[in-house]
């Protein structure tokens, strides 16, 4: 080799060797788009954000009316099928997906609140971490509630996780309802009575639910009478002496959502959707007949034809319950929604659709004479049978539409309302009161609960007529009370199984599980081993992926 | 300055030397046709003295006149040549049947493919081109062993998987692809015009070069460069084909008649079991217009209305040459590639630059640059375009009484009411489509720079720093005529990515020859990032139609995100290739792989491999086996990785996106944990036997090799399922161990070789045995995942189908809870009930048993002949087809038409079948991924393409200065056997791996990524001036 290449040979070398340094600051990760989670808790402001992220998990797990809805008195399938298993128990095994998704929300917003509470003990300390380790202990014990009456035990999960976790124990129903007590008598004594941020979980919201703890917990074998009483103190602790004073109407009224007779709402807003067609609540969007797929040029709601009241539902209100009419609509005008934009001015608007309830007995004529202007052309729909829609329903809007969840402000779809979710109000601790008075003997104080919900929703001049005496108060007065109070609210298959009565009303009144089982000598709730499926299953997804042996719920 | 004027002196003092002693020749060389060979090196046999021939095929060199003059050109047999006086001479060459002398790309070097000791598979360039496919990748479908190339959709700019050797991984992947040796993300940026050649490396000894990206196999393209095409001085050539597709093979839809029936019995069903009584104008509404229809038999075929033949052309022009003392070459190369699709709305346009210059610059030093530009812009129209363009149903009307398209067909006023029928809110397909967009443009661009320095002549040290960009924009837009836009203000989204990477290699190779011993030494230091960037913006109410080119005249954001990730590899690697007296070969190399995407600790790892190879029919005791003309046993083993499935920051928890909430209208935002991290994940690892025989027979008139191989690769990376409880999802990890095991076979045969008739073929077949090991380091199943120890990964785990409840089994039926006319399941361990723990079976596989390939090439005269064949068999998936055509409870919209089951009415006729349910009751066992209703075995044979050519002869071509034209005609898809009653059966599953690749065994697929099986009628002509 001569000089030259030498030199060269060496000036490479040199490149190489130069580019060899910095190797290991190379394989460094630059994440410029995030942060480790850990580092964004420990701050004030990062803590506040997992405990939004534990609120906003309620939308989610009551994305789906299917659980809280279906297969009950209240509600069958119309033009399209609800999921089989779920509407008429027969083919309601461990795989329906309904079930899996439900349990698989209520674990991972078991797991965000884990976290909040593992984060509330080593953040940036604030004034608000006490109120906030209530709020999340209540949001925990409640998703452990609505686990307890769904399935009976379940794992009770409490810890954070930063690594996998195979094995799971499933806890018995009297260990998880002991422990939803527990947590949410600890939840009692650290939040507020009251809050600023509408929303939050107040000591109004906990021992309304308490209330419904007790109540529930009352009527399994493991319950005692005492719960009873509890309940009952305890829901009379949440009334707190406040009679409803809102109209029944006002109180569903798009734009109301923040009457102080709500206790507990899933907040909603068109400023905190992820965008105006994505999101938003669901409820909405059930209740009622399909109306068309051109609501958004034409001002109507989606909805799905899908759940839709039953017979009973119409039937259990009577000519003096203004509820009814603040329930449905039974004036449907030509734009669906001008019953809230012109509202002042539903006199001079067109009806398209009456729907004639059973104690109009006029006739068509003698209805449309009274504004024949507005009313010659509408099409109306008399009370019978075919106001519950069917499978075999041809016709859009066959039946009056519950109106109750209407947000005219919101996009055409179906996750696009706007409007909070209720999940507790005054009227229904009323209900709670009296169920569980009358289950703890006294009927008179049941009666005078139950009378306060009847009174508002008396028509002018008719409190007499809805009163009801404390010797005609019995569980299926309560049921059906509820069932006039609370259309479209997610408790009845709740309340049907609380009572133990879901068997015997759905086979009552729930025509698809009358007609294609019960009629047919077969009973759709029959499971395995001649045990009945009145608690759901526990996911086949669960059992597979859990190292651990789980014990399925009888019938399954 | 100096240096030049020594050259000049030396030169000076030297050539009057040199001419003292010779005499000119001058000659021509031609091969077996006669036609003229240009590029043909020419040489003095033991004497520094050579020469190329011209454009014209003539040389003309000095040389002693005793001397022997030796003739070699790529793809032909050498000659030599002994003087015997004559000054001028001609010379004819023979094409070479075997391709031994044939260089193979074997990652950082080529080796003769004689001497290659792992298994590699190659295609050439031409056998791509004449295919006359859009994706370079289809075009070697079937073509080589052990290498499985699938559809990823049937739609225009579909793209291609590619599985070697069976799924290593339980999630799945793609090779490495390696274009001129620069790792790109894919390939389907290449026109296949430009494609000199492929390699494919197969077993882990070969692809453990590229550590731990290799265990999914290496494609490696070269493109065309200066020295790939043929000849010295300036060349051009010209390929170019139009074709025109054609929609064929339509699955069966109902007509009108078969429609209205099974309209009518969707109703009844109901009825009928609810034991009530129902009049024959259920369904129909009573509405007029509907009834005057189906009386007037007055139908619409949708299909017609929406599909349209397909359009395409390919045109690819190069430049090439070299200069006068052969020191430089270039080529440089352009390509426009359209397709109009067989949907409305459906088109892809493609344009390709290229630029490859290689120099010497001295003794020494040498450099080079290439450089690949592709545009490419792919419009896909609307995501229902396949749903709406088939689902419409015979009875709804197109167009309304003005002749405008209708909205919403499926909505049919009642006359004089204000009632309206609704069948189904879909939107018209001829709105829905035409007013969508989903337009992707692609800028790609990949180029490197090398410098070489060669202090002596057995030593190369190569720079080479390889940049790329690619930045894609997707456009979306959704006007008023939409589903999406909904009658309202249309809707636009925007995303842009941009990934720019370079790679950085450092090259030194050292050969040496030391008698019968040779020695090749590779070492490499390699340096990559590759940082990426997006951002998304959505927004609602476009006051008018600006497409997705003007968003910001909303107000309505609907989405407006950004994003972020890079990571980095480092690598060496050391390989030494011995070979002895070329007969014994032996490979031995490792390479070592720091990946920062793994958490401090387990960033770095190795892979090591061996290979040997025996040149077998060169020991003399073969000598007297004439048959037999070639004969190497090789064997090799390695180990590669793989880490592609870890994204970067992976091994981090950090935040989710935002979760959305207010209090009392206050908005609050928050973040949850992004993930359950797994700071322990390492790389995947894939070790492999393989051994294999390669072999010529009489005068390699039948050549072929077979590979038998075994791998196991362990610590498989995917996305584990957790346990419910936990609150996560999944958890990436290190889970399990897959076997795969095969044989592959390639075989060539020369079948006749006349001068006037030469007819050859190829055939190609591959089996892949693919097993699950363990899983979470058990012998366990994952049942969650349809994971089963020592089954396949990809399986389909369900119920089995046991045919239709009849009426006579009523009883039975409802002691399942069950109806007649519902699909029936067996009940597996006959208890009495349908429980998933107990009666689901794996009832087929989702990847193919085999797959094989087939070709034949004729040539008489001037005519050439070619057709090649393609078969997968014995793969069953969830048919996207099937469960939107066959969901026989939906009511609405239009289905592929099946004897169902029908029970006795008194509206329509009662059917009786044992296959599809009844309509409206199909009970709980027929939909849905989890159901029995649309799994479908999706084998197939494909008679890919008949191509059929004529070549000018080059006496006629002189005259107007054209060195070769051949014109062709070519037929894609002639043919297609199956037993799928859905679309092309290519791209049933609807999956689309390129698109998401993290896909479990539930994934069901999208309608959208199928369509239509088409056929192909091309014209096409190769030109070379």
């Amino acid at each position: 080799m001569n000089n030259i290449m030498k030199k060269q040979l060496i000036l490479s070398l040199l490149i190489l060797l130069s580019s060899l340094t910095g190797c290991k600051k190379f394989l460094e990760e630059d994440n410029k788009s995030n942060i480790v989670s850990d580092d964004y808790y420990a701050t004030a402001d990062g803590y506040e954000k997992l405990v939004n992220s534990v609120y906003s998990s309620l939308r989610k797990v009551y994305s789906s009316p299917y659980l809280f809805c279906a297969g009950t008195d209240m509600y069958v399938e119309g033009r399209d099928a609800q999921p089989a298993g779920i509407s008429e128990y027969q083919n309601l095994n461990p795989d329906n997906a309904e079930v899996q998704t439900f349990y698989t929300n209520v674990y991972s917003s078991i797991q965000l609140c884990n976290s909040a509470l593992y984060f509330n003990d080593i953040t940036a300390p604030t004034a608000n971490l006490s109120m906030r380790k209530g709020e999340m202990k209540f949001i925990r014990a409640y998703y452990y509630f609505l686990m307890a009456q769904t399935f009976g035990g379940v794992s009770l999960v409490t810890d954070r996780f930063t690594s996998p976790v195979e094995t799971f124990k499933r806890n018995t129903a009297t260990e998880t309802y002991d422990f939803i007590i527990k947590e949410m008598t600890e939840a009692l004594s650290l939040v507020p009575e009251t809050t600023t941020d509408f929303g939050r979980v107040t000591k109004k919201t906990v021992r309304h639910f308490l209330a419904k703890v007790y109540l529930t917990r009352g009527y399994e074998s493991f319950g005692s009478p005492q719960d009873f009483t509890t309940a009952a103190t305890l829901a009379d602790e949440a009334i707190a002496g406040k009679t409803l004073t809102t109209s029944f109407e006002n109180l569903f009224y798009p734009g109301n959502e923040k009457d102080p007779e709500v206790l507990f709402s899933i907040q909603f807003d068109a400023g905190s959707l992820p965008s105006a067609t994505t999101g938003g609540n669901t409820q909405a969007a059930f209740f009622g007949p399909y109306q068309g797929g051109s609501g958004a040029t034409q001002g109507y709601p989606y909805r799905t034809y899908v759940l839709v009241p039953t017979l009973y539902t119409f039937n259990t209100f009577t000519e003096n319950d203004a509820r009814f009419d603040a329930t449905f609509m039974i004036n449907l005008y030509q734009r669906y929604y001008d019953y809230y934009d012109k509202s002042a001015d539903r006199a001079n608007l067109n009806i398209k659709f009456y729907y004639k309830p059973k104690w109009d007995t006029s006739t068509d004529a003698a209805w449309r004479a009274i504004d024949p202007a507005h009313r010659n052309a509408t099409t109306i729909i008399p009370y019978s049978a075919a106001w519950q829609a069917s499978r075999s329903t041809v016709l859009d809007n066959a039946s009056p539409s519950v109106k109750k969840f209407d947000d005219p402000k919101s996009q055409f779809g179906g996750a696009t309302s706007t409007r909070d979710f209720f999940l507790a109000r005054l009227g229904e601790t009323y209900l709670i009161a009296a169920e569980a008075y009358f289950k703890a003997g006294n009927t008179t104080l049941a009666a005078q609960r139950i009378n306060e919900v009847r009174r508002r929703a008396a028509k002018p001049g008719k409190v007499a007529e809805m009163a009801v005496n404390p010797a005609d108060v019995n569980i299926n007065f309560i049921l059906d009370e509820r069932a006039r109070e609370l259309v479209g609210e997610y408790h009845r298959w709740f309340d049907l199984k609380r009572t133990g009565t879901l068997m015997e009303r759905t086979k009552l009144y729930n025509r698809d599980i009358k007609t294609n089982w019960f009629d047919k000598g077969i009973n759709p709730f029959l499971g395995t081993n001649g045990q009945f499926k009145i608690l759901r299953p526990i996911p086949s997804r669960a059992i597979d992926l859990n190292a651990g042996s789980i014990e399925q719920n009888p019938g399954y | 300055m100096k240096k030049i004027l020594f050259f000049f002196a030396f030169f000076l003092f030297l050539k009057p030397a040199l001419m003292a002693q010779n005499q000119r020749i001058s000659g021509k060389v031609v091969d077996e046709k006669g036609e003229t060979l240009v590029g043909v090196s020419v040489k003095v046999k033991n004497a520094a003295i050579g020469a190329s021939t011209d454009t014209n095929g003539s040389f003309s060199l000095d040389a002693p006149s005793n001397s022997t003059l030796v003739f070699t050109y790529i793809g032909f047999n050498p000659k030599e040549v002994i003087l015997a006086g004559q000054k001028t001479i001609t010379v004819t060459l023979t094409q070479s049947a075997s391709q031994l002398n044939e260089l193979v790309v074997v990652g950082y070097g080529t080796q003769r493919k004689s001497q290659v000791a792992t298994a590699v598979g190659s295609v050439e360039g031409k056998a791509i081109a004449e295919r006359g496919t859009v994706s370079p990748l289809q075009a070697v479908q079937g073509q080589l062993a052990g290498v499985d190339v699938s559809a990823g959709s049937g739609r225009t700019g579909a793209s291609f998987n590619v599985q070697i050797r069976g799924q290593n991984s339980l999630a799945g992947g793609q090779p490495l692809f390696v274009v001129d040796g620069v790792i790109v993300s894919d390939i389907n940026f290449l026109n296949p015009q430009d494609i000199a050649k492929m390699d494919v490396l197969k077993d882990a000894a070969s692809t453990a070069i590229y550590g731990s990206r290799g265990s999914n196999g290496v494609v490696m393209v070269t493109t065309k460069n200066g020295t790939s095409i043929k000849g010295g001085g300036a060349t051009i050539t010209y390929d170019g084909y139009v074709g025109i597709r054609k929609v064929n093979r339509m699955p069966n839809f109902m007509t009108g008649e078969e429609w209205w029936e099974y309209r009518q019995n969707t109703y009844i069903s109901p009825e009928l079991i609810a034991g009530r009584t129902f009049t024959n104008t259920i369904g129909s509404l009573d509405n007029p217009t509907v009834l005057q229809t189906v009386a007037n038999h007055d139908y619409t075929n949708w299909t017609s209305l929406v599909l349209q033949n397909g359009i395409q052309s390919n045109h690819w022009v190069t430049a090439s040459g070299q200069s006068e003392n052969n020191n430089i070459q270039y080529l440089i190369g352009a390509g426009y590639q359209n397709e109009k699709g067989n949907f409305l709305q459906d088109d892809l346009n493609r344009y390709n630059f290229k630029i490859n210059v290689d120099g010497k610059i001295n003794k020494y030093f040498s450099a080079g640059m290439s450089a690949n530009f592709s545009l490419s812009e792919t419009e896909r129209g609307s995501d229902d375009a396949v749903r709406n363009g088939f689902n419409m149903a015979p009875i709804f009307k197109p167009y309304d009484e003005n002749g405008n398209p209708k909205f919403r067909p499926g909505q049919i006023p009642v006359p004089g009411s204000s009632v309206v029928s609704s069948f189904t809110s879909t939107v018209n397909p001829l709105l829905e489509i035409t007013n969508s967009q989903n337009n992707t443009r692609r800028n790609f661009g990949v180029g490197n720079i090398y410098l070489q320095y060669s202090p002596t002549s057995w030593i190369d040290v190569r720079s080479t720093f390889s940049p790329s960009v690619n930045f894609v924009r997707n456009g979306r837009y959704w006007g008023s005529l939409t589903g999406v836009g909904d009658g309202l203000l249309p809707d636009a989204q925007r995303v842009n990515q941009q990934t720019f990477s370079y790679i950085f290699d450092n090259v030194v190779t050292v050969r040496k020859t030391i008698k019968e011993h040779s020695f090749t030494f590779t070492g490499l230091y390699s340096m990559q990032k590759d940082r990426f960037e997006s951002d998304t913006t959505k927004v609602n109410d476009l006051p008018y139609n600006s497409s997705f080119y003007n968003l910001g005249t909303s107000n309505n954001r609907q989405i407006s995100s950004s994003n972020f990730n890079q990571f980095s590899i480092v690598s060496y690697l050391a390989r030494l290739n011995y070979s002895f007296n070329n007969k014994y070969f032996v490979t031995l190399a490792n390479r070592w792989d720091g990946s920062s995407k793994l958490a401090e600790g387990n960033k770095w790892s190795s892979f090591p491999s061996a290979a040997l190879a025996w040149q077998v029919s060169k020991e003399p005791f073969m000598q007297n086996l004439t048959f037999l003309s070639d004969l190497k046993a090789r064997f090799s083993a390695g180990i590669a990785g793989n880490n592609n499935n870890i994204r970067p920051y992976e091994t981090q928890m950090n935040l989710s996106a935002p979760t959305y909430y207010d209090y009392g209208g206050t908005p609050a935002l928050g973040y949850s944990p992004s993930r359950l991290p797994n700071s322990s994940l390492t790389w995947e690892r894939t070790r492999e036997f393989d051994f294999g025989i390669d072999f010529g027979f009489f005068k390699n008139r039948i050549t072929g090799s077979i590979d038998v191989y075994d791998k196991l690769s362990h610590g498989l990376l995917l996305n584990r399922d957790l346990p419910l409880e936990t609150g996560y999802t999944s958890i990436k990890d290190n889970v399990g161990s897959v076997s795969n095991k095969g044989v592959e076979l390639a075989l060539r045969t020369i079948n006749i070789s006349k001068k006037d008739f030469t007819w050859s073929t190829s055939f190609t077949f591959s089996r892949n045995k693919n097993a699950i090991i363990d899983l979470l380091d058990k012998k366990q199943d994952l049942v969650g995942n349809w994971w089963f120890i020592g089954q396949p990964i990809n399986v389909n785990y369900i119920y089995v189908f046991d045919g239709i409840w009849q009426e006579n089994e009523r009883a039975t039926a409802l002691t399942y809870g069950q109806l007649p006319g519902q699909a029936k399941v067996k009940d597996l361990n006959n208890d009495g009930k349908i429980s998933s723990t107990n009666d689901r079976a794996i009832i087929g596989q989702k990847d193919p048993k085999w797959t094989g390939g087939f070709s034949t090439q004729f040539t008489y005269k001037a005519f050439d002949l070619s057709a090649s064949l393609f078969a997968r068999q014995g793969m069953q998936v969830y048919s996207a087809f099937h469960s939107i055509f066959t969901r026989y409870n939906d009511r609405g919209t239009n289905k592929i038409y099946n004897d169902y089951y029908m029970p006795a009415n008194n509206v329509t006729p009662a059917r009786s079948s044992n296959t599809y349910p009844q309509p409206n009751n199909i009970g709980p066992y027929w939909d849905g991924i989890t159901g029995v209703g649309y799994y479908k075995d999706i084998s197939f044979v494909k008679v890919q393409n008949i191509a059929l050519g004529y070549t000018f002869p080059a006496k006629i071509l002189d005259k107007i200065k054209i060195k070769s034209l051949r014109v062709y005609a070519n037929v894609l898809n002639p043919f297609v056997w199956t037993d799928y009653d859905g679309f092309d059966p290519e791209s049933a599953s609807g999956i689309d791996t390129s698109i998401d690749p993290n896909q479990t065994n539930t994934t069901a697929g999208s309608i959208n990524n199928t369509g239509p099986s088409t056929i192909t009628y091309q014209f096409g002509l190769n030109l070379k001036f």
